[in-house]
């Protein structure tokens, strides 16, 4: 009867707990209450949060290759590069790139950003990840969540997991992590640089836009094809103002059920033998350092800008260079305001912003021309 | 580590490139299309 008993215990699932996978349920549940009650990121935070609680209960087999329900969302969506693609889309169909044509000095602002990536992939590298793992780990810096998904998935599978929750992270933190280095890195008098009205952007110069830059960005670099291809696109279908059914689709409905099938699987990668492990550490260090790096050279190039412009750039937009967006172009406008109360930066700070979000997927092209 | 730092080079200088070279035809765009536009307006006046 003992015997019968401990045979059918077996069978169950908690025959194979192990001290791990508890561990992993509690960063899953730490993600949950995050989302749910401090509003971190929740449209990602939540899905991942249940797919690492999910990955972890023996015996599911949800992540089983070739069987699992997740490996199957895994392997079709993100490894077979579909999903961030699909997000970039909803991107693209969501973003007006008005404020970076008015003022087009404010891309500069967008590569500058893109700094940090370089040198946490330098430091990372150094210390000891091979070069594939150090650009992933670099790309959290850009702040860009889908972009280092499809980088890690095509460079270091293996981190996927753990750099994306780094990445959506800190870009959930922008609000605590950026201000205190911006005023460190500006005076009072820079904060309170007002920026000069800029001209209208006509509508034929919106609908160029998209497609002037995928050429140009695709020849050159051939490996963003995929990210900058549907950001353009679903921009196209924005700007061309005659398929309004196709924008609504990709910037809600589309947008929403990707997002599903991005969130879980990344969270489902997170499993007890390859999360626990001391070099997790060294990635989310990393990261941060990558993101605090992207925000100082981002504000860094304006003032250096400054020194030879006699239009002067409020150094706060340089902030705005990390791609989270819309929340770094918010948290630009508030310091400004901060300094200066009628001082409304958020329209000049969304230039850099999406400059950013083009520049962070450039880079990752370039990661992957050089070490694909 | 060499390798490491000809990425390094590489990637910063590739960035730059790239968006200097957005940022030209994006001046460039915006010329063609107000000459388009004024075009536009003359023939139509």
């Amino acid at each position: 009867m003992p015997d019968q008993i401990l045979s059918l215990y077996k069978t169950t699932g908690f025959f194979y707990l192990t001290p791990g996978m508890a561990v992993m349920w509690l960063i899953g549940l730490i993600l949950i209450y995050l989302a749910v009650s401090k509003n971190y990121e929740p449209l990602l935070l939540l899905p991942i949060g249940f797919g690492i609680l999910l990955a972890n209960l023996p015996l599911s087999g949800l992540m089983e290759p070739n069987e699992g329900l997740i490996w199957k969302f895994y392997h079709y969506g993100i490894q077979w590069e579909i999903i961030p693609p699909l997000i970039f889309l909803g991107l693209g169909a969501l973003t007006d790139f008005g404020p970076l044509l008015a003022n087009p000095r404010l891309i500069f602002l967008g590569a500058g950003a893109q700094v940090g990536v370089y040198i946490a992939f330098f430091l990372a590298q150094v210390i000891g990840f091979d070069l594939s793992e150090a650009a992933t780990i670099g790309i959290i810096g850009g702040a860009d969540g889908p972009t280092t998904i499809f980088l890690a998935a095509n460079l270091s599978p293996q981190l996927l997991g753990s750099c994306a929750v780094a990445a959506y992270s800190y870009m959930a933190m922008v609000p605590i992590i950026q201000p205190p280095i911006m005023k460190l890195l500006t005076t009072q008098s820079e904060r309170k640089i007002r920026m000069k009205k800029v001209r209208k952007v006509n509508r034929l110069e919106k609908l160029f836009f998209p497609i002037v830059s995928s050429i140009l960005i695709i020849l050159l670099i051939p490996a963003s094809a995929p990210l900058i291809a549907m950001f353009m696109l679903g921009n196209l279908f924005r700007e061309a103002k005659v398929v309004e059914r196709l924008t609504n689709a990709a910037q809600n409905e589309l947008m929403n059920i990707v997002t599903i099938f991005l969130g879980l699987p990344v969270g489902a990668t997170m499993n007890a033998e390859t999360f626990l492990k001391s070099e997790v550490i060294f990635i989310f260090i990393l990261g941060l350092f990558a993101f605090i790096i992207s925000t100082a050279s981002g504000i860094l190039l304006a003032k250096f800008i400054n020194l030879f412009s006699k239009r002067k750039i409020n150094p706060l937009l340089g902030a705005a260079g990390v791609s989270a967006v819309p929340m770094a172009a918010r948290v630009v406008h508030k310091v400004g305001m901060e300094a200066d109360k009628r001082n409304y930066l958020l329209m000049y700070a969304m230039g850099p912003n999406v400059a950013g979000v083009i520049g962070t997927v450039i880079a990752a092209g370039v990661f992957l021309t050089l070490l694909g | 580590m060499s390798e490491g730092i000809t990425v390094f080079v590489s990637g910063l200088l590739g960035v730059a490139f790239a968006m200097a070279l957005l940022y030209i035809s994006v001046r460039i765009t915006a010329k063609v299309t107000d000459f388009m536009e004024k075009s536009k307006e003359k023939n139509n006046a």
